[in-house]
């Protein structure tokens, strides 16, 4: 056995040839994936079909996905099938969904989830095994309802908890805290060198969408002559979204109620709305270390992580360090890659996962 | 012995009574006796009819070490309990004796594979240094002069056409002057120029042999010896070191797994992983929650609880479906998944 692939084999056992193991994370917003074989994709969660025999003349397709679809929503049905929690963690009527929609739902995630693994371009006769990263406190019909959506796609799928798959993939198992911000969900994970149980885990609504509407709201309310949409706000969050005090600015460009650009300081309400995600996640923290072992305590508090795509707001570390302090100081990382961190930690859960484990969930 | 065939997948109850008594100094058990008794003789013909490609062996000695050394190791522990030795339960000592036994065999299956892997990465290793000394040993000889043939020809070729091509010209060249001079009734002119000609052409063949040797002798090639020279003495010291591990693999008592381990971590083939262990456990019960997830939602589904109709009273699928429950049905998800 040569070095590398020793180094390869993990978990007693070492890839074989023609499968190819996939982890994803489906995000409300955007979903991430990574396969054995290199692939490492994010596309916007997102699916639409021509509005009209004009725009399927256009888009010369019967199904846009990801960014084509984001693109050209306008002359498109789009369906965000994972919006506001739907499928993935609330029930229909939770995510506002209308029963009769729901079965569009499901098909729009059914056919993400072809479209994402197409991009891993899996060779013709490949096994294709995935594990699937879900909220901290998904139920079960959640569960199955992103099996379902990787029916005849994958061989194979199994399900983990996100911030859980975010800590395999960091190898980081014991006295570490997760905190997963992702679109519509925060999951925080208390990671004690065991499978997390329910009392190890908590998810709260606040989290990337909540920063977007609360930060349109505030916008609105400081600059009524602008013109702008939520994805405008999304897009100058994720350019210029911070939550200490620093002197930078956000500034821009949007037209005013006569359609003439103008230049707007959104500075002030983008910090407002990106903070409040804060009193969550550190109320969420303190639950955790404080209902542990209180002679691992100090330890776990050392070691907060963070992750998910809410993990890019600056300075927002430095925030739930200073307010860590009153607990006696903590220390607190983002990961290298925040928008794969779910997705690289399933890949190596699946790899990892003995091949007979694959056969027992078929 | 091939297992497939006569390789024993769990170890032959002790008899009840008073165990054999010792054969052969440490012997406890006639194990080469009971499995000639217990195995079937099959050709290796026979095996490739059948399709059987490779065979894994596992000899009668080991097999009898094995067995010896779990039983040895269970009467010893029974001897440590002292008084308490009558009390034991034949069953359990069965019992013991026979994981004992599984566990020892799974440690020598995997030495034997890590052996195995050793010695294909050895060879492997070996092959590419053959080469790699021929590549050496072709280098030198184009340094030295010693051109192989293949090369010689390859490089003689190529100067060759460009010999012959430059002749041509200076040939050409020659013929128009020549022409030029017969046109002006200098018959010494052209006398002259032949002369010319037959000194002016032995000189650029011979300019052309000397920048033949030249590019033959350029510096870029002792750079490249000097790098394989490097990689090979690499080689020869990775080869050594295996060499050596192997060596202790195959003199090692299985018991010494530790060092087995050591020498497997030193060449970079032990799994590093702190975690490993726990990893291994936890994709269990990974599997186990998705095993019980399929389950719980697929009892679900008979009642008519769904997304859409969370609390129940939804269609039920088929018409063989009990009836919706009475009460909402917890929904939570397993803990850890």
């Amino acid at each position: 056995m040569a070095p590398e692939a020793a180094a390869a084999s993990t978990a007693g056992r070492t890839t074989k040839e023609g499968v190819l193991y996939i982890g994803m994370d489906l995000g409300c917003y955007k979903t991430s994936v990574a396969a054995t074989n290199g692939t490492r994709e994010v596309v916007f969660s997102i699916v639409g079909w021509p509005k009209d025999p004009v725009s399927r003349k256009m888009l010369g397709k019967d199904i846009v996905f990801g960014n084509e679809a984001f693109q050209h929503r306008l002359a498109l049905e789009t369906v965000r099938p994972f919006e506001k929690g739907a499928l993935k963690y609330a029930d229909s009527a939770e995510a506002g969904v209308p029963p009769e929609k729901l079965a569009r739902y499901k098909e729009a995630a059914k056919e993400l989830v072809k479209y994402v693994v197409s991009l891993c371009r899996p060779p013709k006769g490949t096994l294709v095994f995935g594990v699937i990263g879900s909220p901290a406190r998904a139920s079960i019909l959640n569960k199955q309802a992103l099996m379902d959506a990787c029916k005849g796609t994958f061989e194979s799928v199994m399900i983990v908890s996100e911030p859980f798959a975010v800590a395999y993939g960091m190898n980081t198992l014991e006295d570490t805290l997760i905190v997963d911000i992702g679109a519509g969900t925060t999951d925080l994970c208390r990671m004690h060198g065991a499978i997390p149980t329910e009392e190890d885990q908590l998810t709260t609504g606040k989290a990337g969408d909540f920063v977007d509407n609360l930060a349109m709201d505030l916008i609105k309310k400081a600059h009524p002559d602008a013109q702008f949409t939520i994805n405008m706000v999304r897009d100058a969050k994720e350019r210029g979204s911070f939550v200490n005090d620093v002197n930078d600015k956000a500034l821009v460009t949007w037209p005013n109620k006569d359609g003439k650009p103008t230049n707007f300081d959104i500075t002030k309400e983008l910090k407002e709305a990106c903070r409040a995600i804060v009193p969550d996640i550190v109320q969420g923290l303190r639950k955790l270390v404080s209902s542990y072992d209180a002679e691992f305590q100090r330890r776990m508090l050392q070691n907060v992580v963070l992750a998910g795509g809410g993990s890019q707001l600056r300075g927002l570390d430095r925030l739930i360090e200073e307010d860590l302090q009153q607990y006696g100081g903590g220390k607190v990382t983002k990961v290298h890659e925040p928008v794969f961190a779910g997705a690289n930690g399933a890949l190596k859960l699946a790899a990892d996962m003995p091949e007979d484990y694959w056969k027992e969930v078929k | 012995m091939p297992e497939d065939t006569g390789a024993p997948s769990s170890p032959t109850p002790m008899p009840p009574g008073p165990p054999p008594g010792p054969k052969g100094g440490s012997k406890m058990i006639d194990v080469q006796g009971m499995i000639r008794q217990a195995s079937r003789r099959v050709s290796v013909d026979q095996l490739v009819r059948k399709g059987l490609k490779t065979i894994s062996m596992l000899s009668r000695e080991k097999i009898d070490e094995l067995i010896n050394q779990s039983v040895k190791t269970m009467i010893d522990k029974y001897r440590a309990m002292a008084a308490g030795v009558v009390n034991v339960p034949v069953a359990q000592i069965e019992a013991e004796s026979k994981q004992e036994f599984s566990e020892l065999l799974s440690q020598y299956q995997e030495t034997a594979k890590a052996k195995s892997d050793l010695e294909l990465s050895r060879q492997s290793l070996d092959l590419e240094l053959e080469e790699m000394r021929k590549d050496l040993e072709k280098q030198k000889a184009l340094a030295d002069g010693r051109l192989s043939e293949e090369a010689e020809k390859a490089l003689i070729v190529g100067f060759k056409e460009f010999e012959r091509e430059l002749d041509k010209q200076v040939v050409k060249v020659f013929e128009k002057r020549k022409m030029i001079l017969e046109g002006s009734d200098t018959p010494e002119a052209v006398a002259e120029l032949k002369g010319v000609e037959n000194a002016i052409r032995p000189i650029i063949s011979r300019l052309v042999a000397a920048e033949r040797e030249r590019f033959a002798m350029s510096g870029g090639q002792s750079r490249e010896i000097a790098m394989l020279e490097k990689r090979i003495e690499k080689l020869y010291a990775q080869i050594a070191a295996m060499e050596n591990a192997l060596r202790t693999i195959s003199n090692s008592k299985l018991y010494s797994n530790q060092q087995i381990q050591n020498l497997m971590r030193q060449l970079g083939l032990a799994n590093e992983d702190k975690n490993f262990e726990k990893k291994r456990e936890m994709l269990k019960i990974v599997l186990d929650v998705n095993k019980l997830i399929r389950k719980e939602s697929k009892e679900l589904e008979e009642k008519g609880v769904t997304l859409a109709t969370p609390k129940g009273g939804g269609p039920v699928p088929g018409p063989a479906a009990p009836p919706a429950a009475a009460e909402p049905p917890r929904v939570d998800a397993p803990p850890g998944a």
